[in-house]
């Protein structure tokens, strides 16, 4: 297990915390830091934390990238 | 801009001119712009503003009035399979829309398309507990491809158009819109309906790696025991040609998932049958020696791979695919190519070297002649009880109907040996709940089959335990003289589970017996005509009787009781470990 990362620009809705809060509990990976912010009236950008083996985090970043809310993610190795 | 009642500006829905409309006429004439053909639905308080407009325009629009609401996700899933397009729910709030949801994780298993339009309490009434008000959106979160709610009407006509859109785009799936009623009544100004073409960060068409292609022709070029596994995406994307051009210029064994049905004809010299737990003895016990498994359009899902830690360690892995979160989701992947199916197969055609392996081919056919020999001849022409068997079942239909009917299977037993048993021919033809496994998807399903299909003959297969969970639909089927041809294969179990208590838990049968009603009896009572048949020579004349007869009719027939399907890959098994009878 290795600490990662995820990047996330989105639009800006309250909706999608709710969405990858999802992903990431179906898979009983813990979150263990979580930020948002606004980045301008359309979009927010979203950096999440987590403790995962490197097949795991990549898959996780599919699926959030996969979103259709999303815009582009990006993974990274702590 | 004036302002119209809805029969008025029905007239207008090409007019350039602005016009005044409720949320709800809006909805419709989205509808109309996308050219939807069919709703499945159910009113309900939440919705009835949209039915309200839905009336001025029923010379339009078709809608099905289901019994139930999960009928409705099933019939729009039979549609779309058949269509390749989706089709339209309506469901009123809380219990409505609740009741959609099997529906709707079917069909994103499954990659059916479909838009689900729930009614929603008004938009003050929020997370107050008020009658009927559910958060449908934070439950279908994880089961839709995307979900939104509308709360204002000028919404409407981009939410829409998105919704069409990402249904029906990349991997197809369920969209669910949850509007709430304050949008339905509010007056908006219609300027016009414009098509969604893109969404920003979905591309749901990737351009074909050409450097990818390259490689996996390379592989391909250099490997001597391939194996095809063609998947639902090839019949998505229309690949059916693509592949069989592949398939023969490469020489290379294609065998079709559960899912993928129909996308190569099984009579062709290089099909090599069906891979995955309850499917053929040569593509599971030769997985293990392939040298290259070539999946177009397909997930590796565990019903296919067995224990995945064993499955095709031999062989190099190439993943043609359009979802990207699909690649090395499951199976480790030497190359993906991330395209559309039919764009990736073109692709790759003159990439590839004219091709045979014979050798590898013959393993097949030795294969398949093992298990003709040692399960499929007695399945299709039982020499001992009286009690007709289910794969002979499947026979008789496959002999009468050539291979050319539309069959849609319930979940069980019967399911499986409908998918052995019948040729199918023709592409998009199998419509079955192979994912989330429903029970009672196949009765609503084969109504929405039936009506992308109006020329085919539409053949639904059901379980006895099975037909209780949506037997109700047997109303709508009748009401809307929906013309499906129903088999029920009673065995007064359940009859998998059952197989798998005699197999696993030493024979214990818990909560398996089913003391049914009479089926024939309550079909009667709906209007349809039916009949029951326990012996073997009536069957013939049973089944003319049923496909000679113009509309809807059911055929219920007793069948052997302790049946068990096989070859199989027992659970916890690798593919190739598959097992052609019971072992002590």
């Amino acid at each position: 297990m290795k600490p990662y990362s995820i990047k996330i620009l989105s639009q800006n809705s309250p909706v999608l915390i709710g969405k990858f809060m999802l992903i990431f509990s179906r898979r009983k990976i813990e979150v263990t830091d979580f930020s948002y912010s606004k980045v301008n009236e359309e979009d927010g950008s979203f950096n999440i934390e987590f403790m995962a083996d490197e097949w795991m985090a990549e898959n996780i970043e599919k699926q959030l990238n996969r979103q259709i809310d999303v815009y582009e993610t990006a993974l990274i190795l702590n | 801009m004036t302002l119209e009642t809805p029969t008025e500006s029905r007239e207008k829905i090409a007019s350039p001119t602005p016009v005044i409309v409720s949320g709800s006429e809006a909805v419709i004439r989205c509808l109309l712009e996308e050219e939807i053909e069919v709703i499945y639905g159910y009113p309900g308080g939440a919705i009835m503003p949209i039915y309200d407009a839905l009336f001025h325009f029923t010379d339009k629009i078709k809608h099905i009035l289901v019994r139930h609401e999960q009928g409705a996700t099933h019939a729009a899933e039979g549609w779309a399979r058949i269509r390749n397009k989706a089709t339209v729910c309506f469901a009123t709030s809380g219990p409505g829309a609740t009741n959609l949801i099997t529906g709707i994780a079917d069909a994103i298993m499954d990659s059916s398309p479909m838009v689900c339009i729930t009614g929603q309490v008004p938009r003050h009434l929020l997370g107050t507990d008020a009658f009927q008000e559910t958060d449908v959106i934070g439950i279908t979160m994880p089961i839709t491809k995307w979900n939104y709610q509308v709360t204002r009407a000028s919404e409407i006509p981009a939410v829409l158009a998105k919704a069409f859109y990402i249904a029906n785009s990349g991997k197809p799936g369920p969209v669910l819109i949850d509007i709430t009623k304050n949008a339905q009544v509010e007056m908006m100004e219609w300027t016009g309906y414009e098509a969604c073409t893109s969404v920003r960060g979905y591309n749901p068409l990737p351009q074909v790696d050409l450097t990818a292609v390259q490689k996996a022709a390379d592989i391909i070029n250099q490997c001597k025991r391939p194996m095809i596994l063609s998947g639902h995406g090839v019949l998505i994307a229309g690949a059916e040609e693509a592949l069989k051009a592949v398939a023969e210029k490469a020489g290379i064994p294609v065998s079709t998932t559960f899912q993928g049905l129909g996308s190569f004809n099984p009579k062709h010299e290089l099909y090599v049958g069906i891979p995955g737990m309850h499917g053929n003895y040569g593509p599971n016990l030769l997985s293990d020696e392939c040298d290259v498994v070539f999946a177009v359009g397909m997930r590796f899902d565990d019903r296919v791979t067995g224990d995945v830690t064993r499955y095709i360690q031999n062989a190099k892995v190439i993943h043609l695919e359009i979802d990207p979160s699909e690649i090395n989701k499951v199976v480790k992947t030497d190359v993906g190519i991330l395209a559309d199916a039919k764009a990736g197969l073109e692709a790759l055609l003159p990439y590839l070297e004219e091709n045979q392996h014979a050798e590898w081919l013959q393993k097949f056919k030795d294969c398949d002649k093992i298990e003709y020999d040692t399960v499929i001849k007695d399945e299709l022409y039982p020499s001992n009880g009286s009690h007709p068997r289910m794969g002979e079942l499947m026979r008789i239909i496959n002999e009468k109907t050539k291979g050319e009917a539309i069959i849609v299977p319930d979940v069980g037993q019967h399911q499986m040996f409908a998918m052995r048993y019948y040729d199918y021919m023709v592409p998009n033809s199998w419509v079955s709940s192979g994912g989330l496994g429903t029970m009672g998807f196949a009765l609503p399903a084969a109504i929405g089959a039936q009506m992308a299909a109006p020329d085919r003959t539409v053949v639904t297969v059901i379980g006895d335990g099975c037909f209780q969970m949506t037997i109700q639909e047997l109303g709508t089927i009748w009401q809307h003289h929906i013309p499906v041809k129903i088999v029920i294969f009673n065995n007064n179990y359940l009859g998998m589970v059952r197989q798998w208590q005699q197999l696993f838990f030493d024979r214990r049968y818990s909560q398996v017996d089913l003391i049914n009603p009479n089926f024939v009896e309550i079909t009667k009572g709906f209007g349809i005509p039916a009949e029951k048949v326990t012996e073997r020579e009536d069957l013939d004349a049973a089944f003319d009787r049923m496909f000679a007869h113009e509309g809807p009719y059911l055929l219920e027939v007793v069948v052997e009781k302790e049946a068990n399907v096989f070859p199989m890959v027992p659970s916890g098994a690798a593919a190739h470990e598959i097992i052609l009878e019971r072992q002590s």
